[in-house]
């Protein structure tokens, strides 16, 4: 059910090349860098979280290890849209900490070399941006780069407290 | 007190000993093998990990091969998990420290106390070497020292007092440990003061901890526990050691993050007790798998207290109590968490016949509404993801069996959600009787006016109230008060009474008896005791029953039912036999104060041929069945009596009240079938002439 992306050979050519792992948000094409990424796997028994904030799913027990799964779509402030039939997530470790990201249209692997690609232009929605490195110039289309790391250390916006306010 | 400070008997200090101060050893013996190793603590705790996933394993084994038909691993996995369950218990040993550790230097700090404020303290231990996980230990060596520095500084009484009070002039402490089962019991005891409930009270009124409403129907034993209330500290946190006055609640905080609670025992004037139970390790806590809007979740079965069903027209039912469900068990009221409502699983109607787990954390008791409750697991506590830290819900998580994540509930959380402390004369589960032999009876002790102190046995009293004296009116013909908007008659509690000054609460003891309540004025709720309550009629004064031996001391025994005077339909029980015929020492407890009270001589019998020798022996004027356990043999019984003419007037007693077993009842002759904490339709009963059973019947 896990397929591991990792050890990938890069062309080691004199042009520096970087590998990503594509997916797709509401039309958009991004990809996260594959060194953040430690796995991708199939989403199955998550346990829901109550009061958490909105962008947390739950908990899944990867190898043993329990591990909260966030949806990539809210942490970014889009519409998750409906559920798909085979919910993929990614595992990112963060200082220590693994986490997963829920995404549902996962793609390739795509190299790319590191002259393709330039700043972000302003004109990008905001979410985007605070989390974008880059924006990668394929033959068809552009391709966001998104820093999974900065993405997910900062706070989430909600956290639930049943003694404080709500009483 | 010793000179020194007691010497170390951690297992470093033991192996020493086979040694000379030069290390030498007798010529001529075999060199002896040194049997302790050092392991550094790393290196057990990365062992308890692997352990921990282990069980997981072993967990995850003994699912499949529940599911599956496979014979032939069946054996094997059990042996597999007995085995596991060895080398757990043996790692989690090996982890264990004895509780010495925590406690040597008290002695100093007792001693720089005593010196501190001139006092005279000795103090003791008990069960020094019961051992204890190490990770607990850390945090119970600081909770340990405040509690015997709390002991020292409020507790124990200048030396100068206790002579004055008659006490020895040293004031002692005594610390004991034991191991009971699945959890370290400590107790902390000291002979002083204990604690002043009414000015407890008073502060906590003050300090705004509680309503003066919500205080007056408190029990005492209650009102002891808001000690544990952060509202009580006055100064630093745990922190600072060397801080007096520090909170409780620092403490209870602590004990209940380990999954511990905390209690207490109060003896006013005499000392206080306090309890911490602990459970023996943090890495693996059996859990109880409970269910609720379609999620599972898992309690710590060290809070749990007992499991209940709730349904509608039992003695155990939920009742809606300002918009919030309650719990309605045994004439007990228990606030209630509804898990669905609360995580806002699913939107239903409120519950009716559902399955409440009652819990206590620390000094508090609650109930969590669930759907259903599944097994217990022992589990490896994992803590929850630093981003989901912030949900005080949960204390972690676990991976069950099957695989799946579930979440453990914090109850000190859902405590504090039932905000409780509104809970009225709420007997400790482990405080009811068990044993079989002289039924002893929860007590209330009073004083008013002049002369002893007084009793009267707590089931019989409805509330306990503080009244405003100013809301008191003195008129001719007594002491009247505006009660539920209904002039209510005060009655003083014995001669010489005079009401508390104006600006004092009058404490007020509440009694209801057919439709009708009446208030008993004292000067002060002393206690609560449980006593073997055995009256001597022999000294009886006009009001009371007779006077009973309790803790040593004679005590009037209050006679409820002349306190409504002339509600009483003029016939009196005064001296009729009672027996009183079930196999629950808890009823026993329960009803024989209230017949007693009535004035019947009560006796009771654990089953049928007990009862049939014993009303040969003395007929007695009315029997009392518990219809709830062999049901026909007891019918058959009252036959029986009625023929025999030894009895006249029968009542049964049922849980549940169901059609069937009434109308068998009424057959055999019973007068009623009553609730079986319904004492007014009992005594009615009782009352009820044999002609008017016939035309009733």
């Amino acid at each position: 059910m896990m397929q591991a992306i990792q050890g990938l050979a890069v062309d080691s050519d004199a042009i520096p090349m970087a590998q990503f792992v594509t997916l797709r948000l509401n039309g958009q094409l991004a990809g996260l860098p594959i060194e953040q990424v430690r796995d991708v796997f199939v989403l199955k028994q998550i346990t829901p979280v109550p009061q958490a904030d909105p962008a947390v799913l739950g908990l899944v027990n990867m190898r043993g290890r329990i591990i909260p799964v966030l949806s990539l779509a809210v942490l970014l402030g889009l519409d998750p849209g409906e559920p798909a039939a085979r919910r993929m997530a990614v595992s990112v470790d963060v200082k220590g900490e693994i986490y997963g990201v829920q995404i549902d249209n996962i793609g390739d692997v795509l190299t790319l070399p590191l002259s393709g690609s330039e700043d972000l232009p302003g004109l990008v929605h905001s979410v985007w941006k605070t989390h974008a490195r880059r924006v990668h110039k394929l033959d068809h289309e552009l391709m966001i780069e998104l820093d999974l790391a900065s993405l997910l250390a900062s706070p989430l916006t909600h956290a639930a407290n049943p003694i404080g306010e709500n009483r | 007190m010793p000179r020194r400070p007691p010497a170390p008997t951690g297992p470093e200090a033991a192996p020493e000993a086979h040694e000379g101060e030069d290390g030498d050893l007798v010529a001529g013996e075999p060199s002896v093998v040194r049997e302790t190793v050092r392991v550094g603590v790393a290196r057990l705790e990365n062992l308890m990990a692997v352990v921990s996933e282990l069980v997981l394993v072993r967990n995850q084994l003994l699912e499949i091969s529940r599911r599956g038909n496979d014979a032939s691993f069946k054996a094997p996995i059990q042996r597999l998990s007995q085995i596991t369950g060895e080398l757990q218990d043996g790692v989690m040993r090996t982890r264990m420290q004895p509780l010495s550790g925590a406690w040597v230097k008290l002695s100093r700090v007792v001693r720089d106390i005593a010196k501190e404020l001139g006092k005279d303290i000795r103090i003791r231990t008990e069960g020094a070497d019961t051992e204890i996980d190490r990770q607990i230990l850390d945090v119970v060596k600081d909770c340990i020292v405040h509690l015997v520095r709390n002991a020292a500084d409020h507790g124990i009484e200048s030396a100068e007092e206790r002579t004055a009070l008659g006490k020895p002039r040293t004031g002692s402490i005594l610390l004991k440990a034991s191991q009971q089962a699945g959890h370290i019991l400590l107790e902390v005891t000291d002979d002083g003061r204990g604690i002043d409930i009414a000015r407890l009270r008073s502060r906590a009124a003050a300090r705004g901890v509680r309503s003066a409403a919500t205080l007056a129907a408190m029990n005492d034993v209650d009102v002891a526990r808001l000690i544990f209330e952060p509202g009580f500290s006055t100064a630093q946190r745990v922190t600072s050691l060397s801080g007096r006055g520090m909170g409780l609640d620092a403490v209870r905080t602590g004990i209940v993050q380990l999954g511990g609670s905390a209690d207490l025992i109060n003896r006013p004037g005499q000392g206080l007790t306090i309890l911490i139970k602990l459970p023996l390790t943090l890495a693996i806590a059996p859990v109880l798998i409970l269910e609720a809007g379609g999620q599972r979740y898992a309690l710590p079965q060290i809070v749990i207290a007992e499991l209940v069903k709730a349904q509608p027209g039992t003695d155990t039912r939920i009742e809606i109590l300002g918009g919030t469900p309650t719990l309605r068990m045994r004439d007990t009221l228990l606030p209630l968490v509804d898990l669905v409502a609360e995580f806002g699983l699913d939107a239903c109607a409120m519950p009716t016949a559902r399955l409440v787990v009652v819990c206590h954390a620390g000094a508090s008791r609650f109930g969590i509404l669930v759907d259903a409750v599944h097994q217990t697991e022992e589990t490896v506590v994992k803590p929850l993801p630093s981003k989901l830290k912030s949900i005080s819900y949960f204390s972690g998580a676990t991976i069950l069996g099957d695989g799946s994540v579930v979440l453990i509930l914090e109850a000190s959380t859902f405590a504090a959600i039932a905000r409780v402390g509104g809970e009225v004369a709420e007997t400790p589960a482990e405080a009811r009787p068990v044993q079989r032999g002289p039924e002893k009876t929860a007590l209330l002790v009073y004083r008013a006016g002049v002369g002893r102190a007084r009793v009267v046995p707590l089931p019989a009293i409805s509330r306990l109230e503080e009244f405003d004296t100013a809301r008191i009116d003195h008129t001719p013909s007594g002491y009247l008060i505006q009660y539920y908007d209904r002039l209510t008659r005060l009655v003083p509690g014995g001669s010489g009474f005079a009401l508390q000054p104006s600006g004092e609460p009058q404490p007020t003891l509440m009694f209801s008896h057919g439709g009708r309540t009446v208030g008993l004025l004292v000067d002060e709720v002393i206690d609560v005791v449980e006593h073997v309550l055995q009256i001597d009629v022999a000294v009886q004064e006009p009001g009371y029953l007779g006077s009973a031996i309790v803790n040593g001391e004679v005590m009037d025994v209050l006679d409820v039912g002349a306190l409504f005077g002339d509600a009483t339909d003029g016939e009196t029980a005064q001296g009729q036999g009672l027996l009183l015929i079930t196999a629950s020492d808890f009823f026993k407890a329960v009803l024989v104060p209230l017949l007693q009270t009535e004035g019947y001589q009560v006796q009771t019998a654990a089953d049928v041929g007990e009862a049939r020798r014993l009303a040969q022996a003395h007929p007695p004027a009315g029997v009392v069945l518990d219809l709830d356990a062999a049901a026909e043999d007891m019918l058959a019984l009252a036959a029986e009596l009625q023929d025999g003419g030894l009895a006249t007037r029968l009542v049964g007693i049922a849980t549940s009240r169901n059609r069937g077993l009434v109308e068998r009842a009424m057959a055999a002759g019973l007068a009623d079938v009553v609730g079986k904490f319904d004492r007014r339709a009992l005594i009615a009963g009782l009352k009820r002439r044999p002609a008017e059973r016939e035309l009733a019947a």
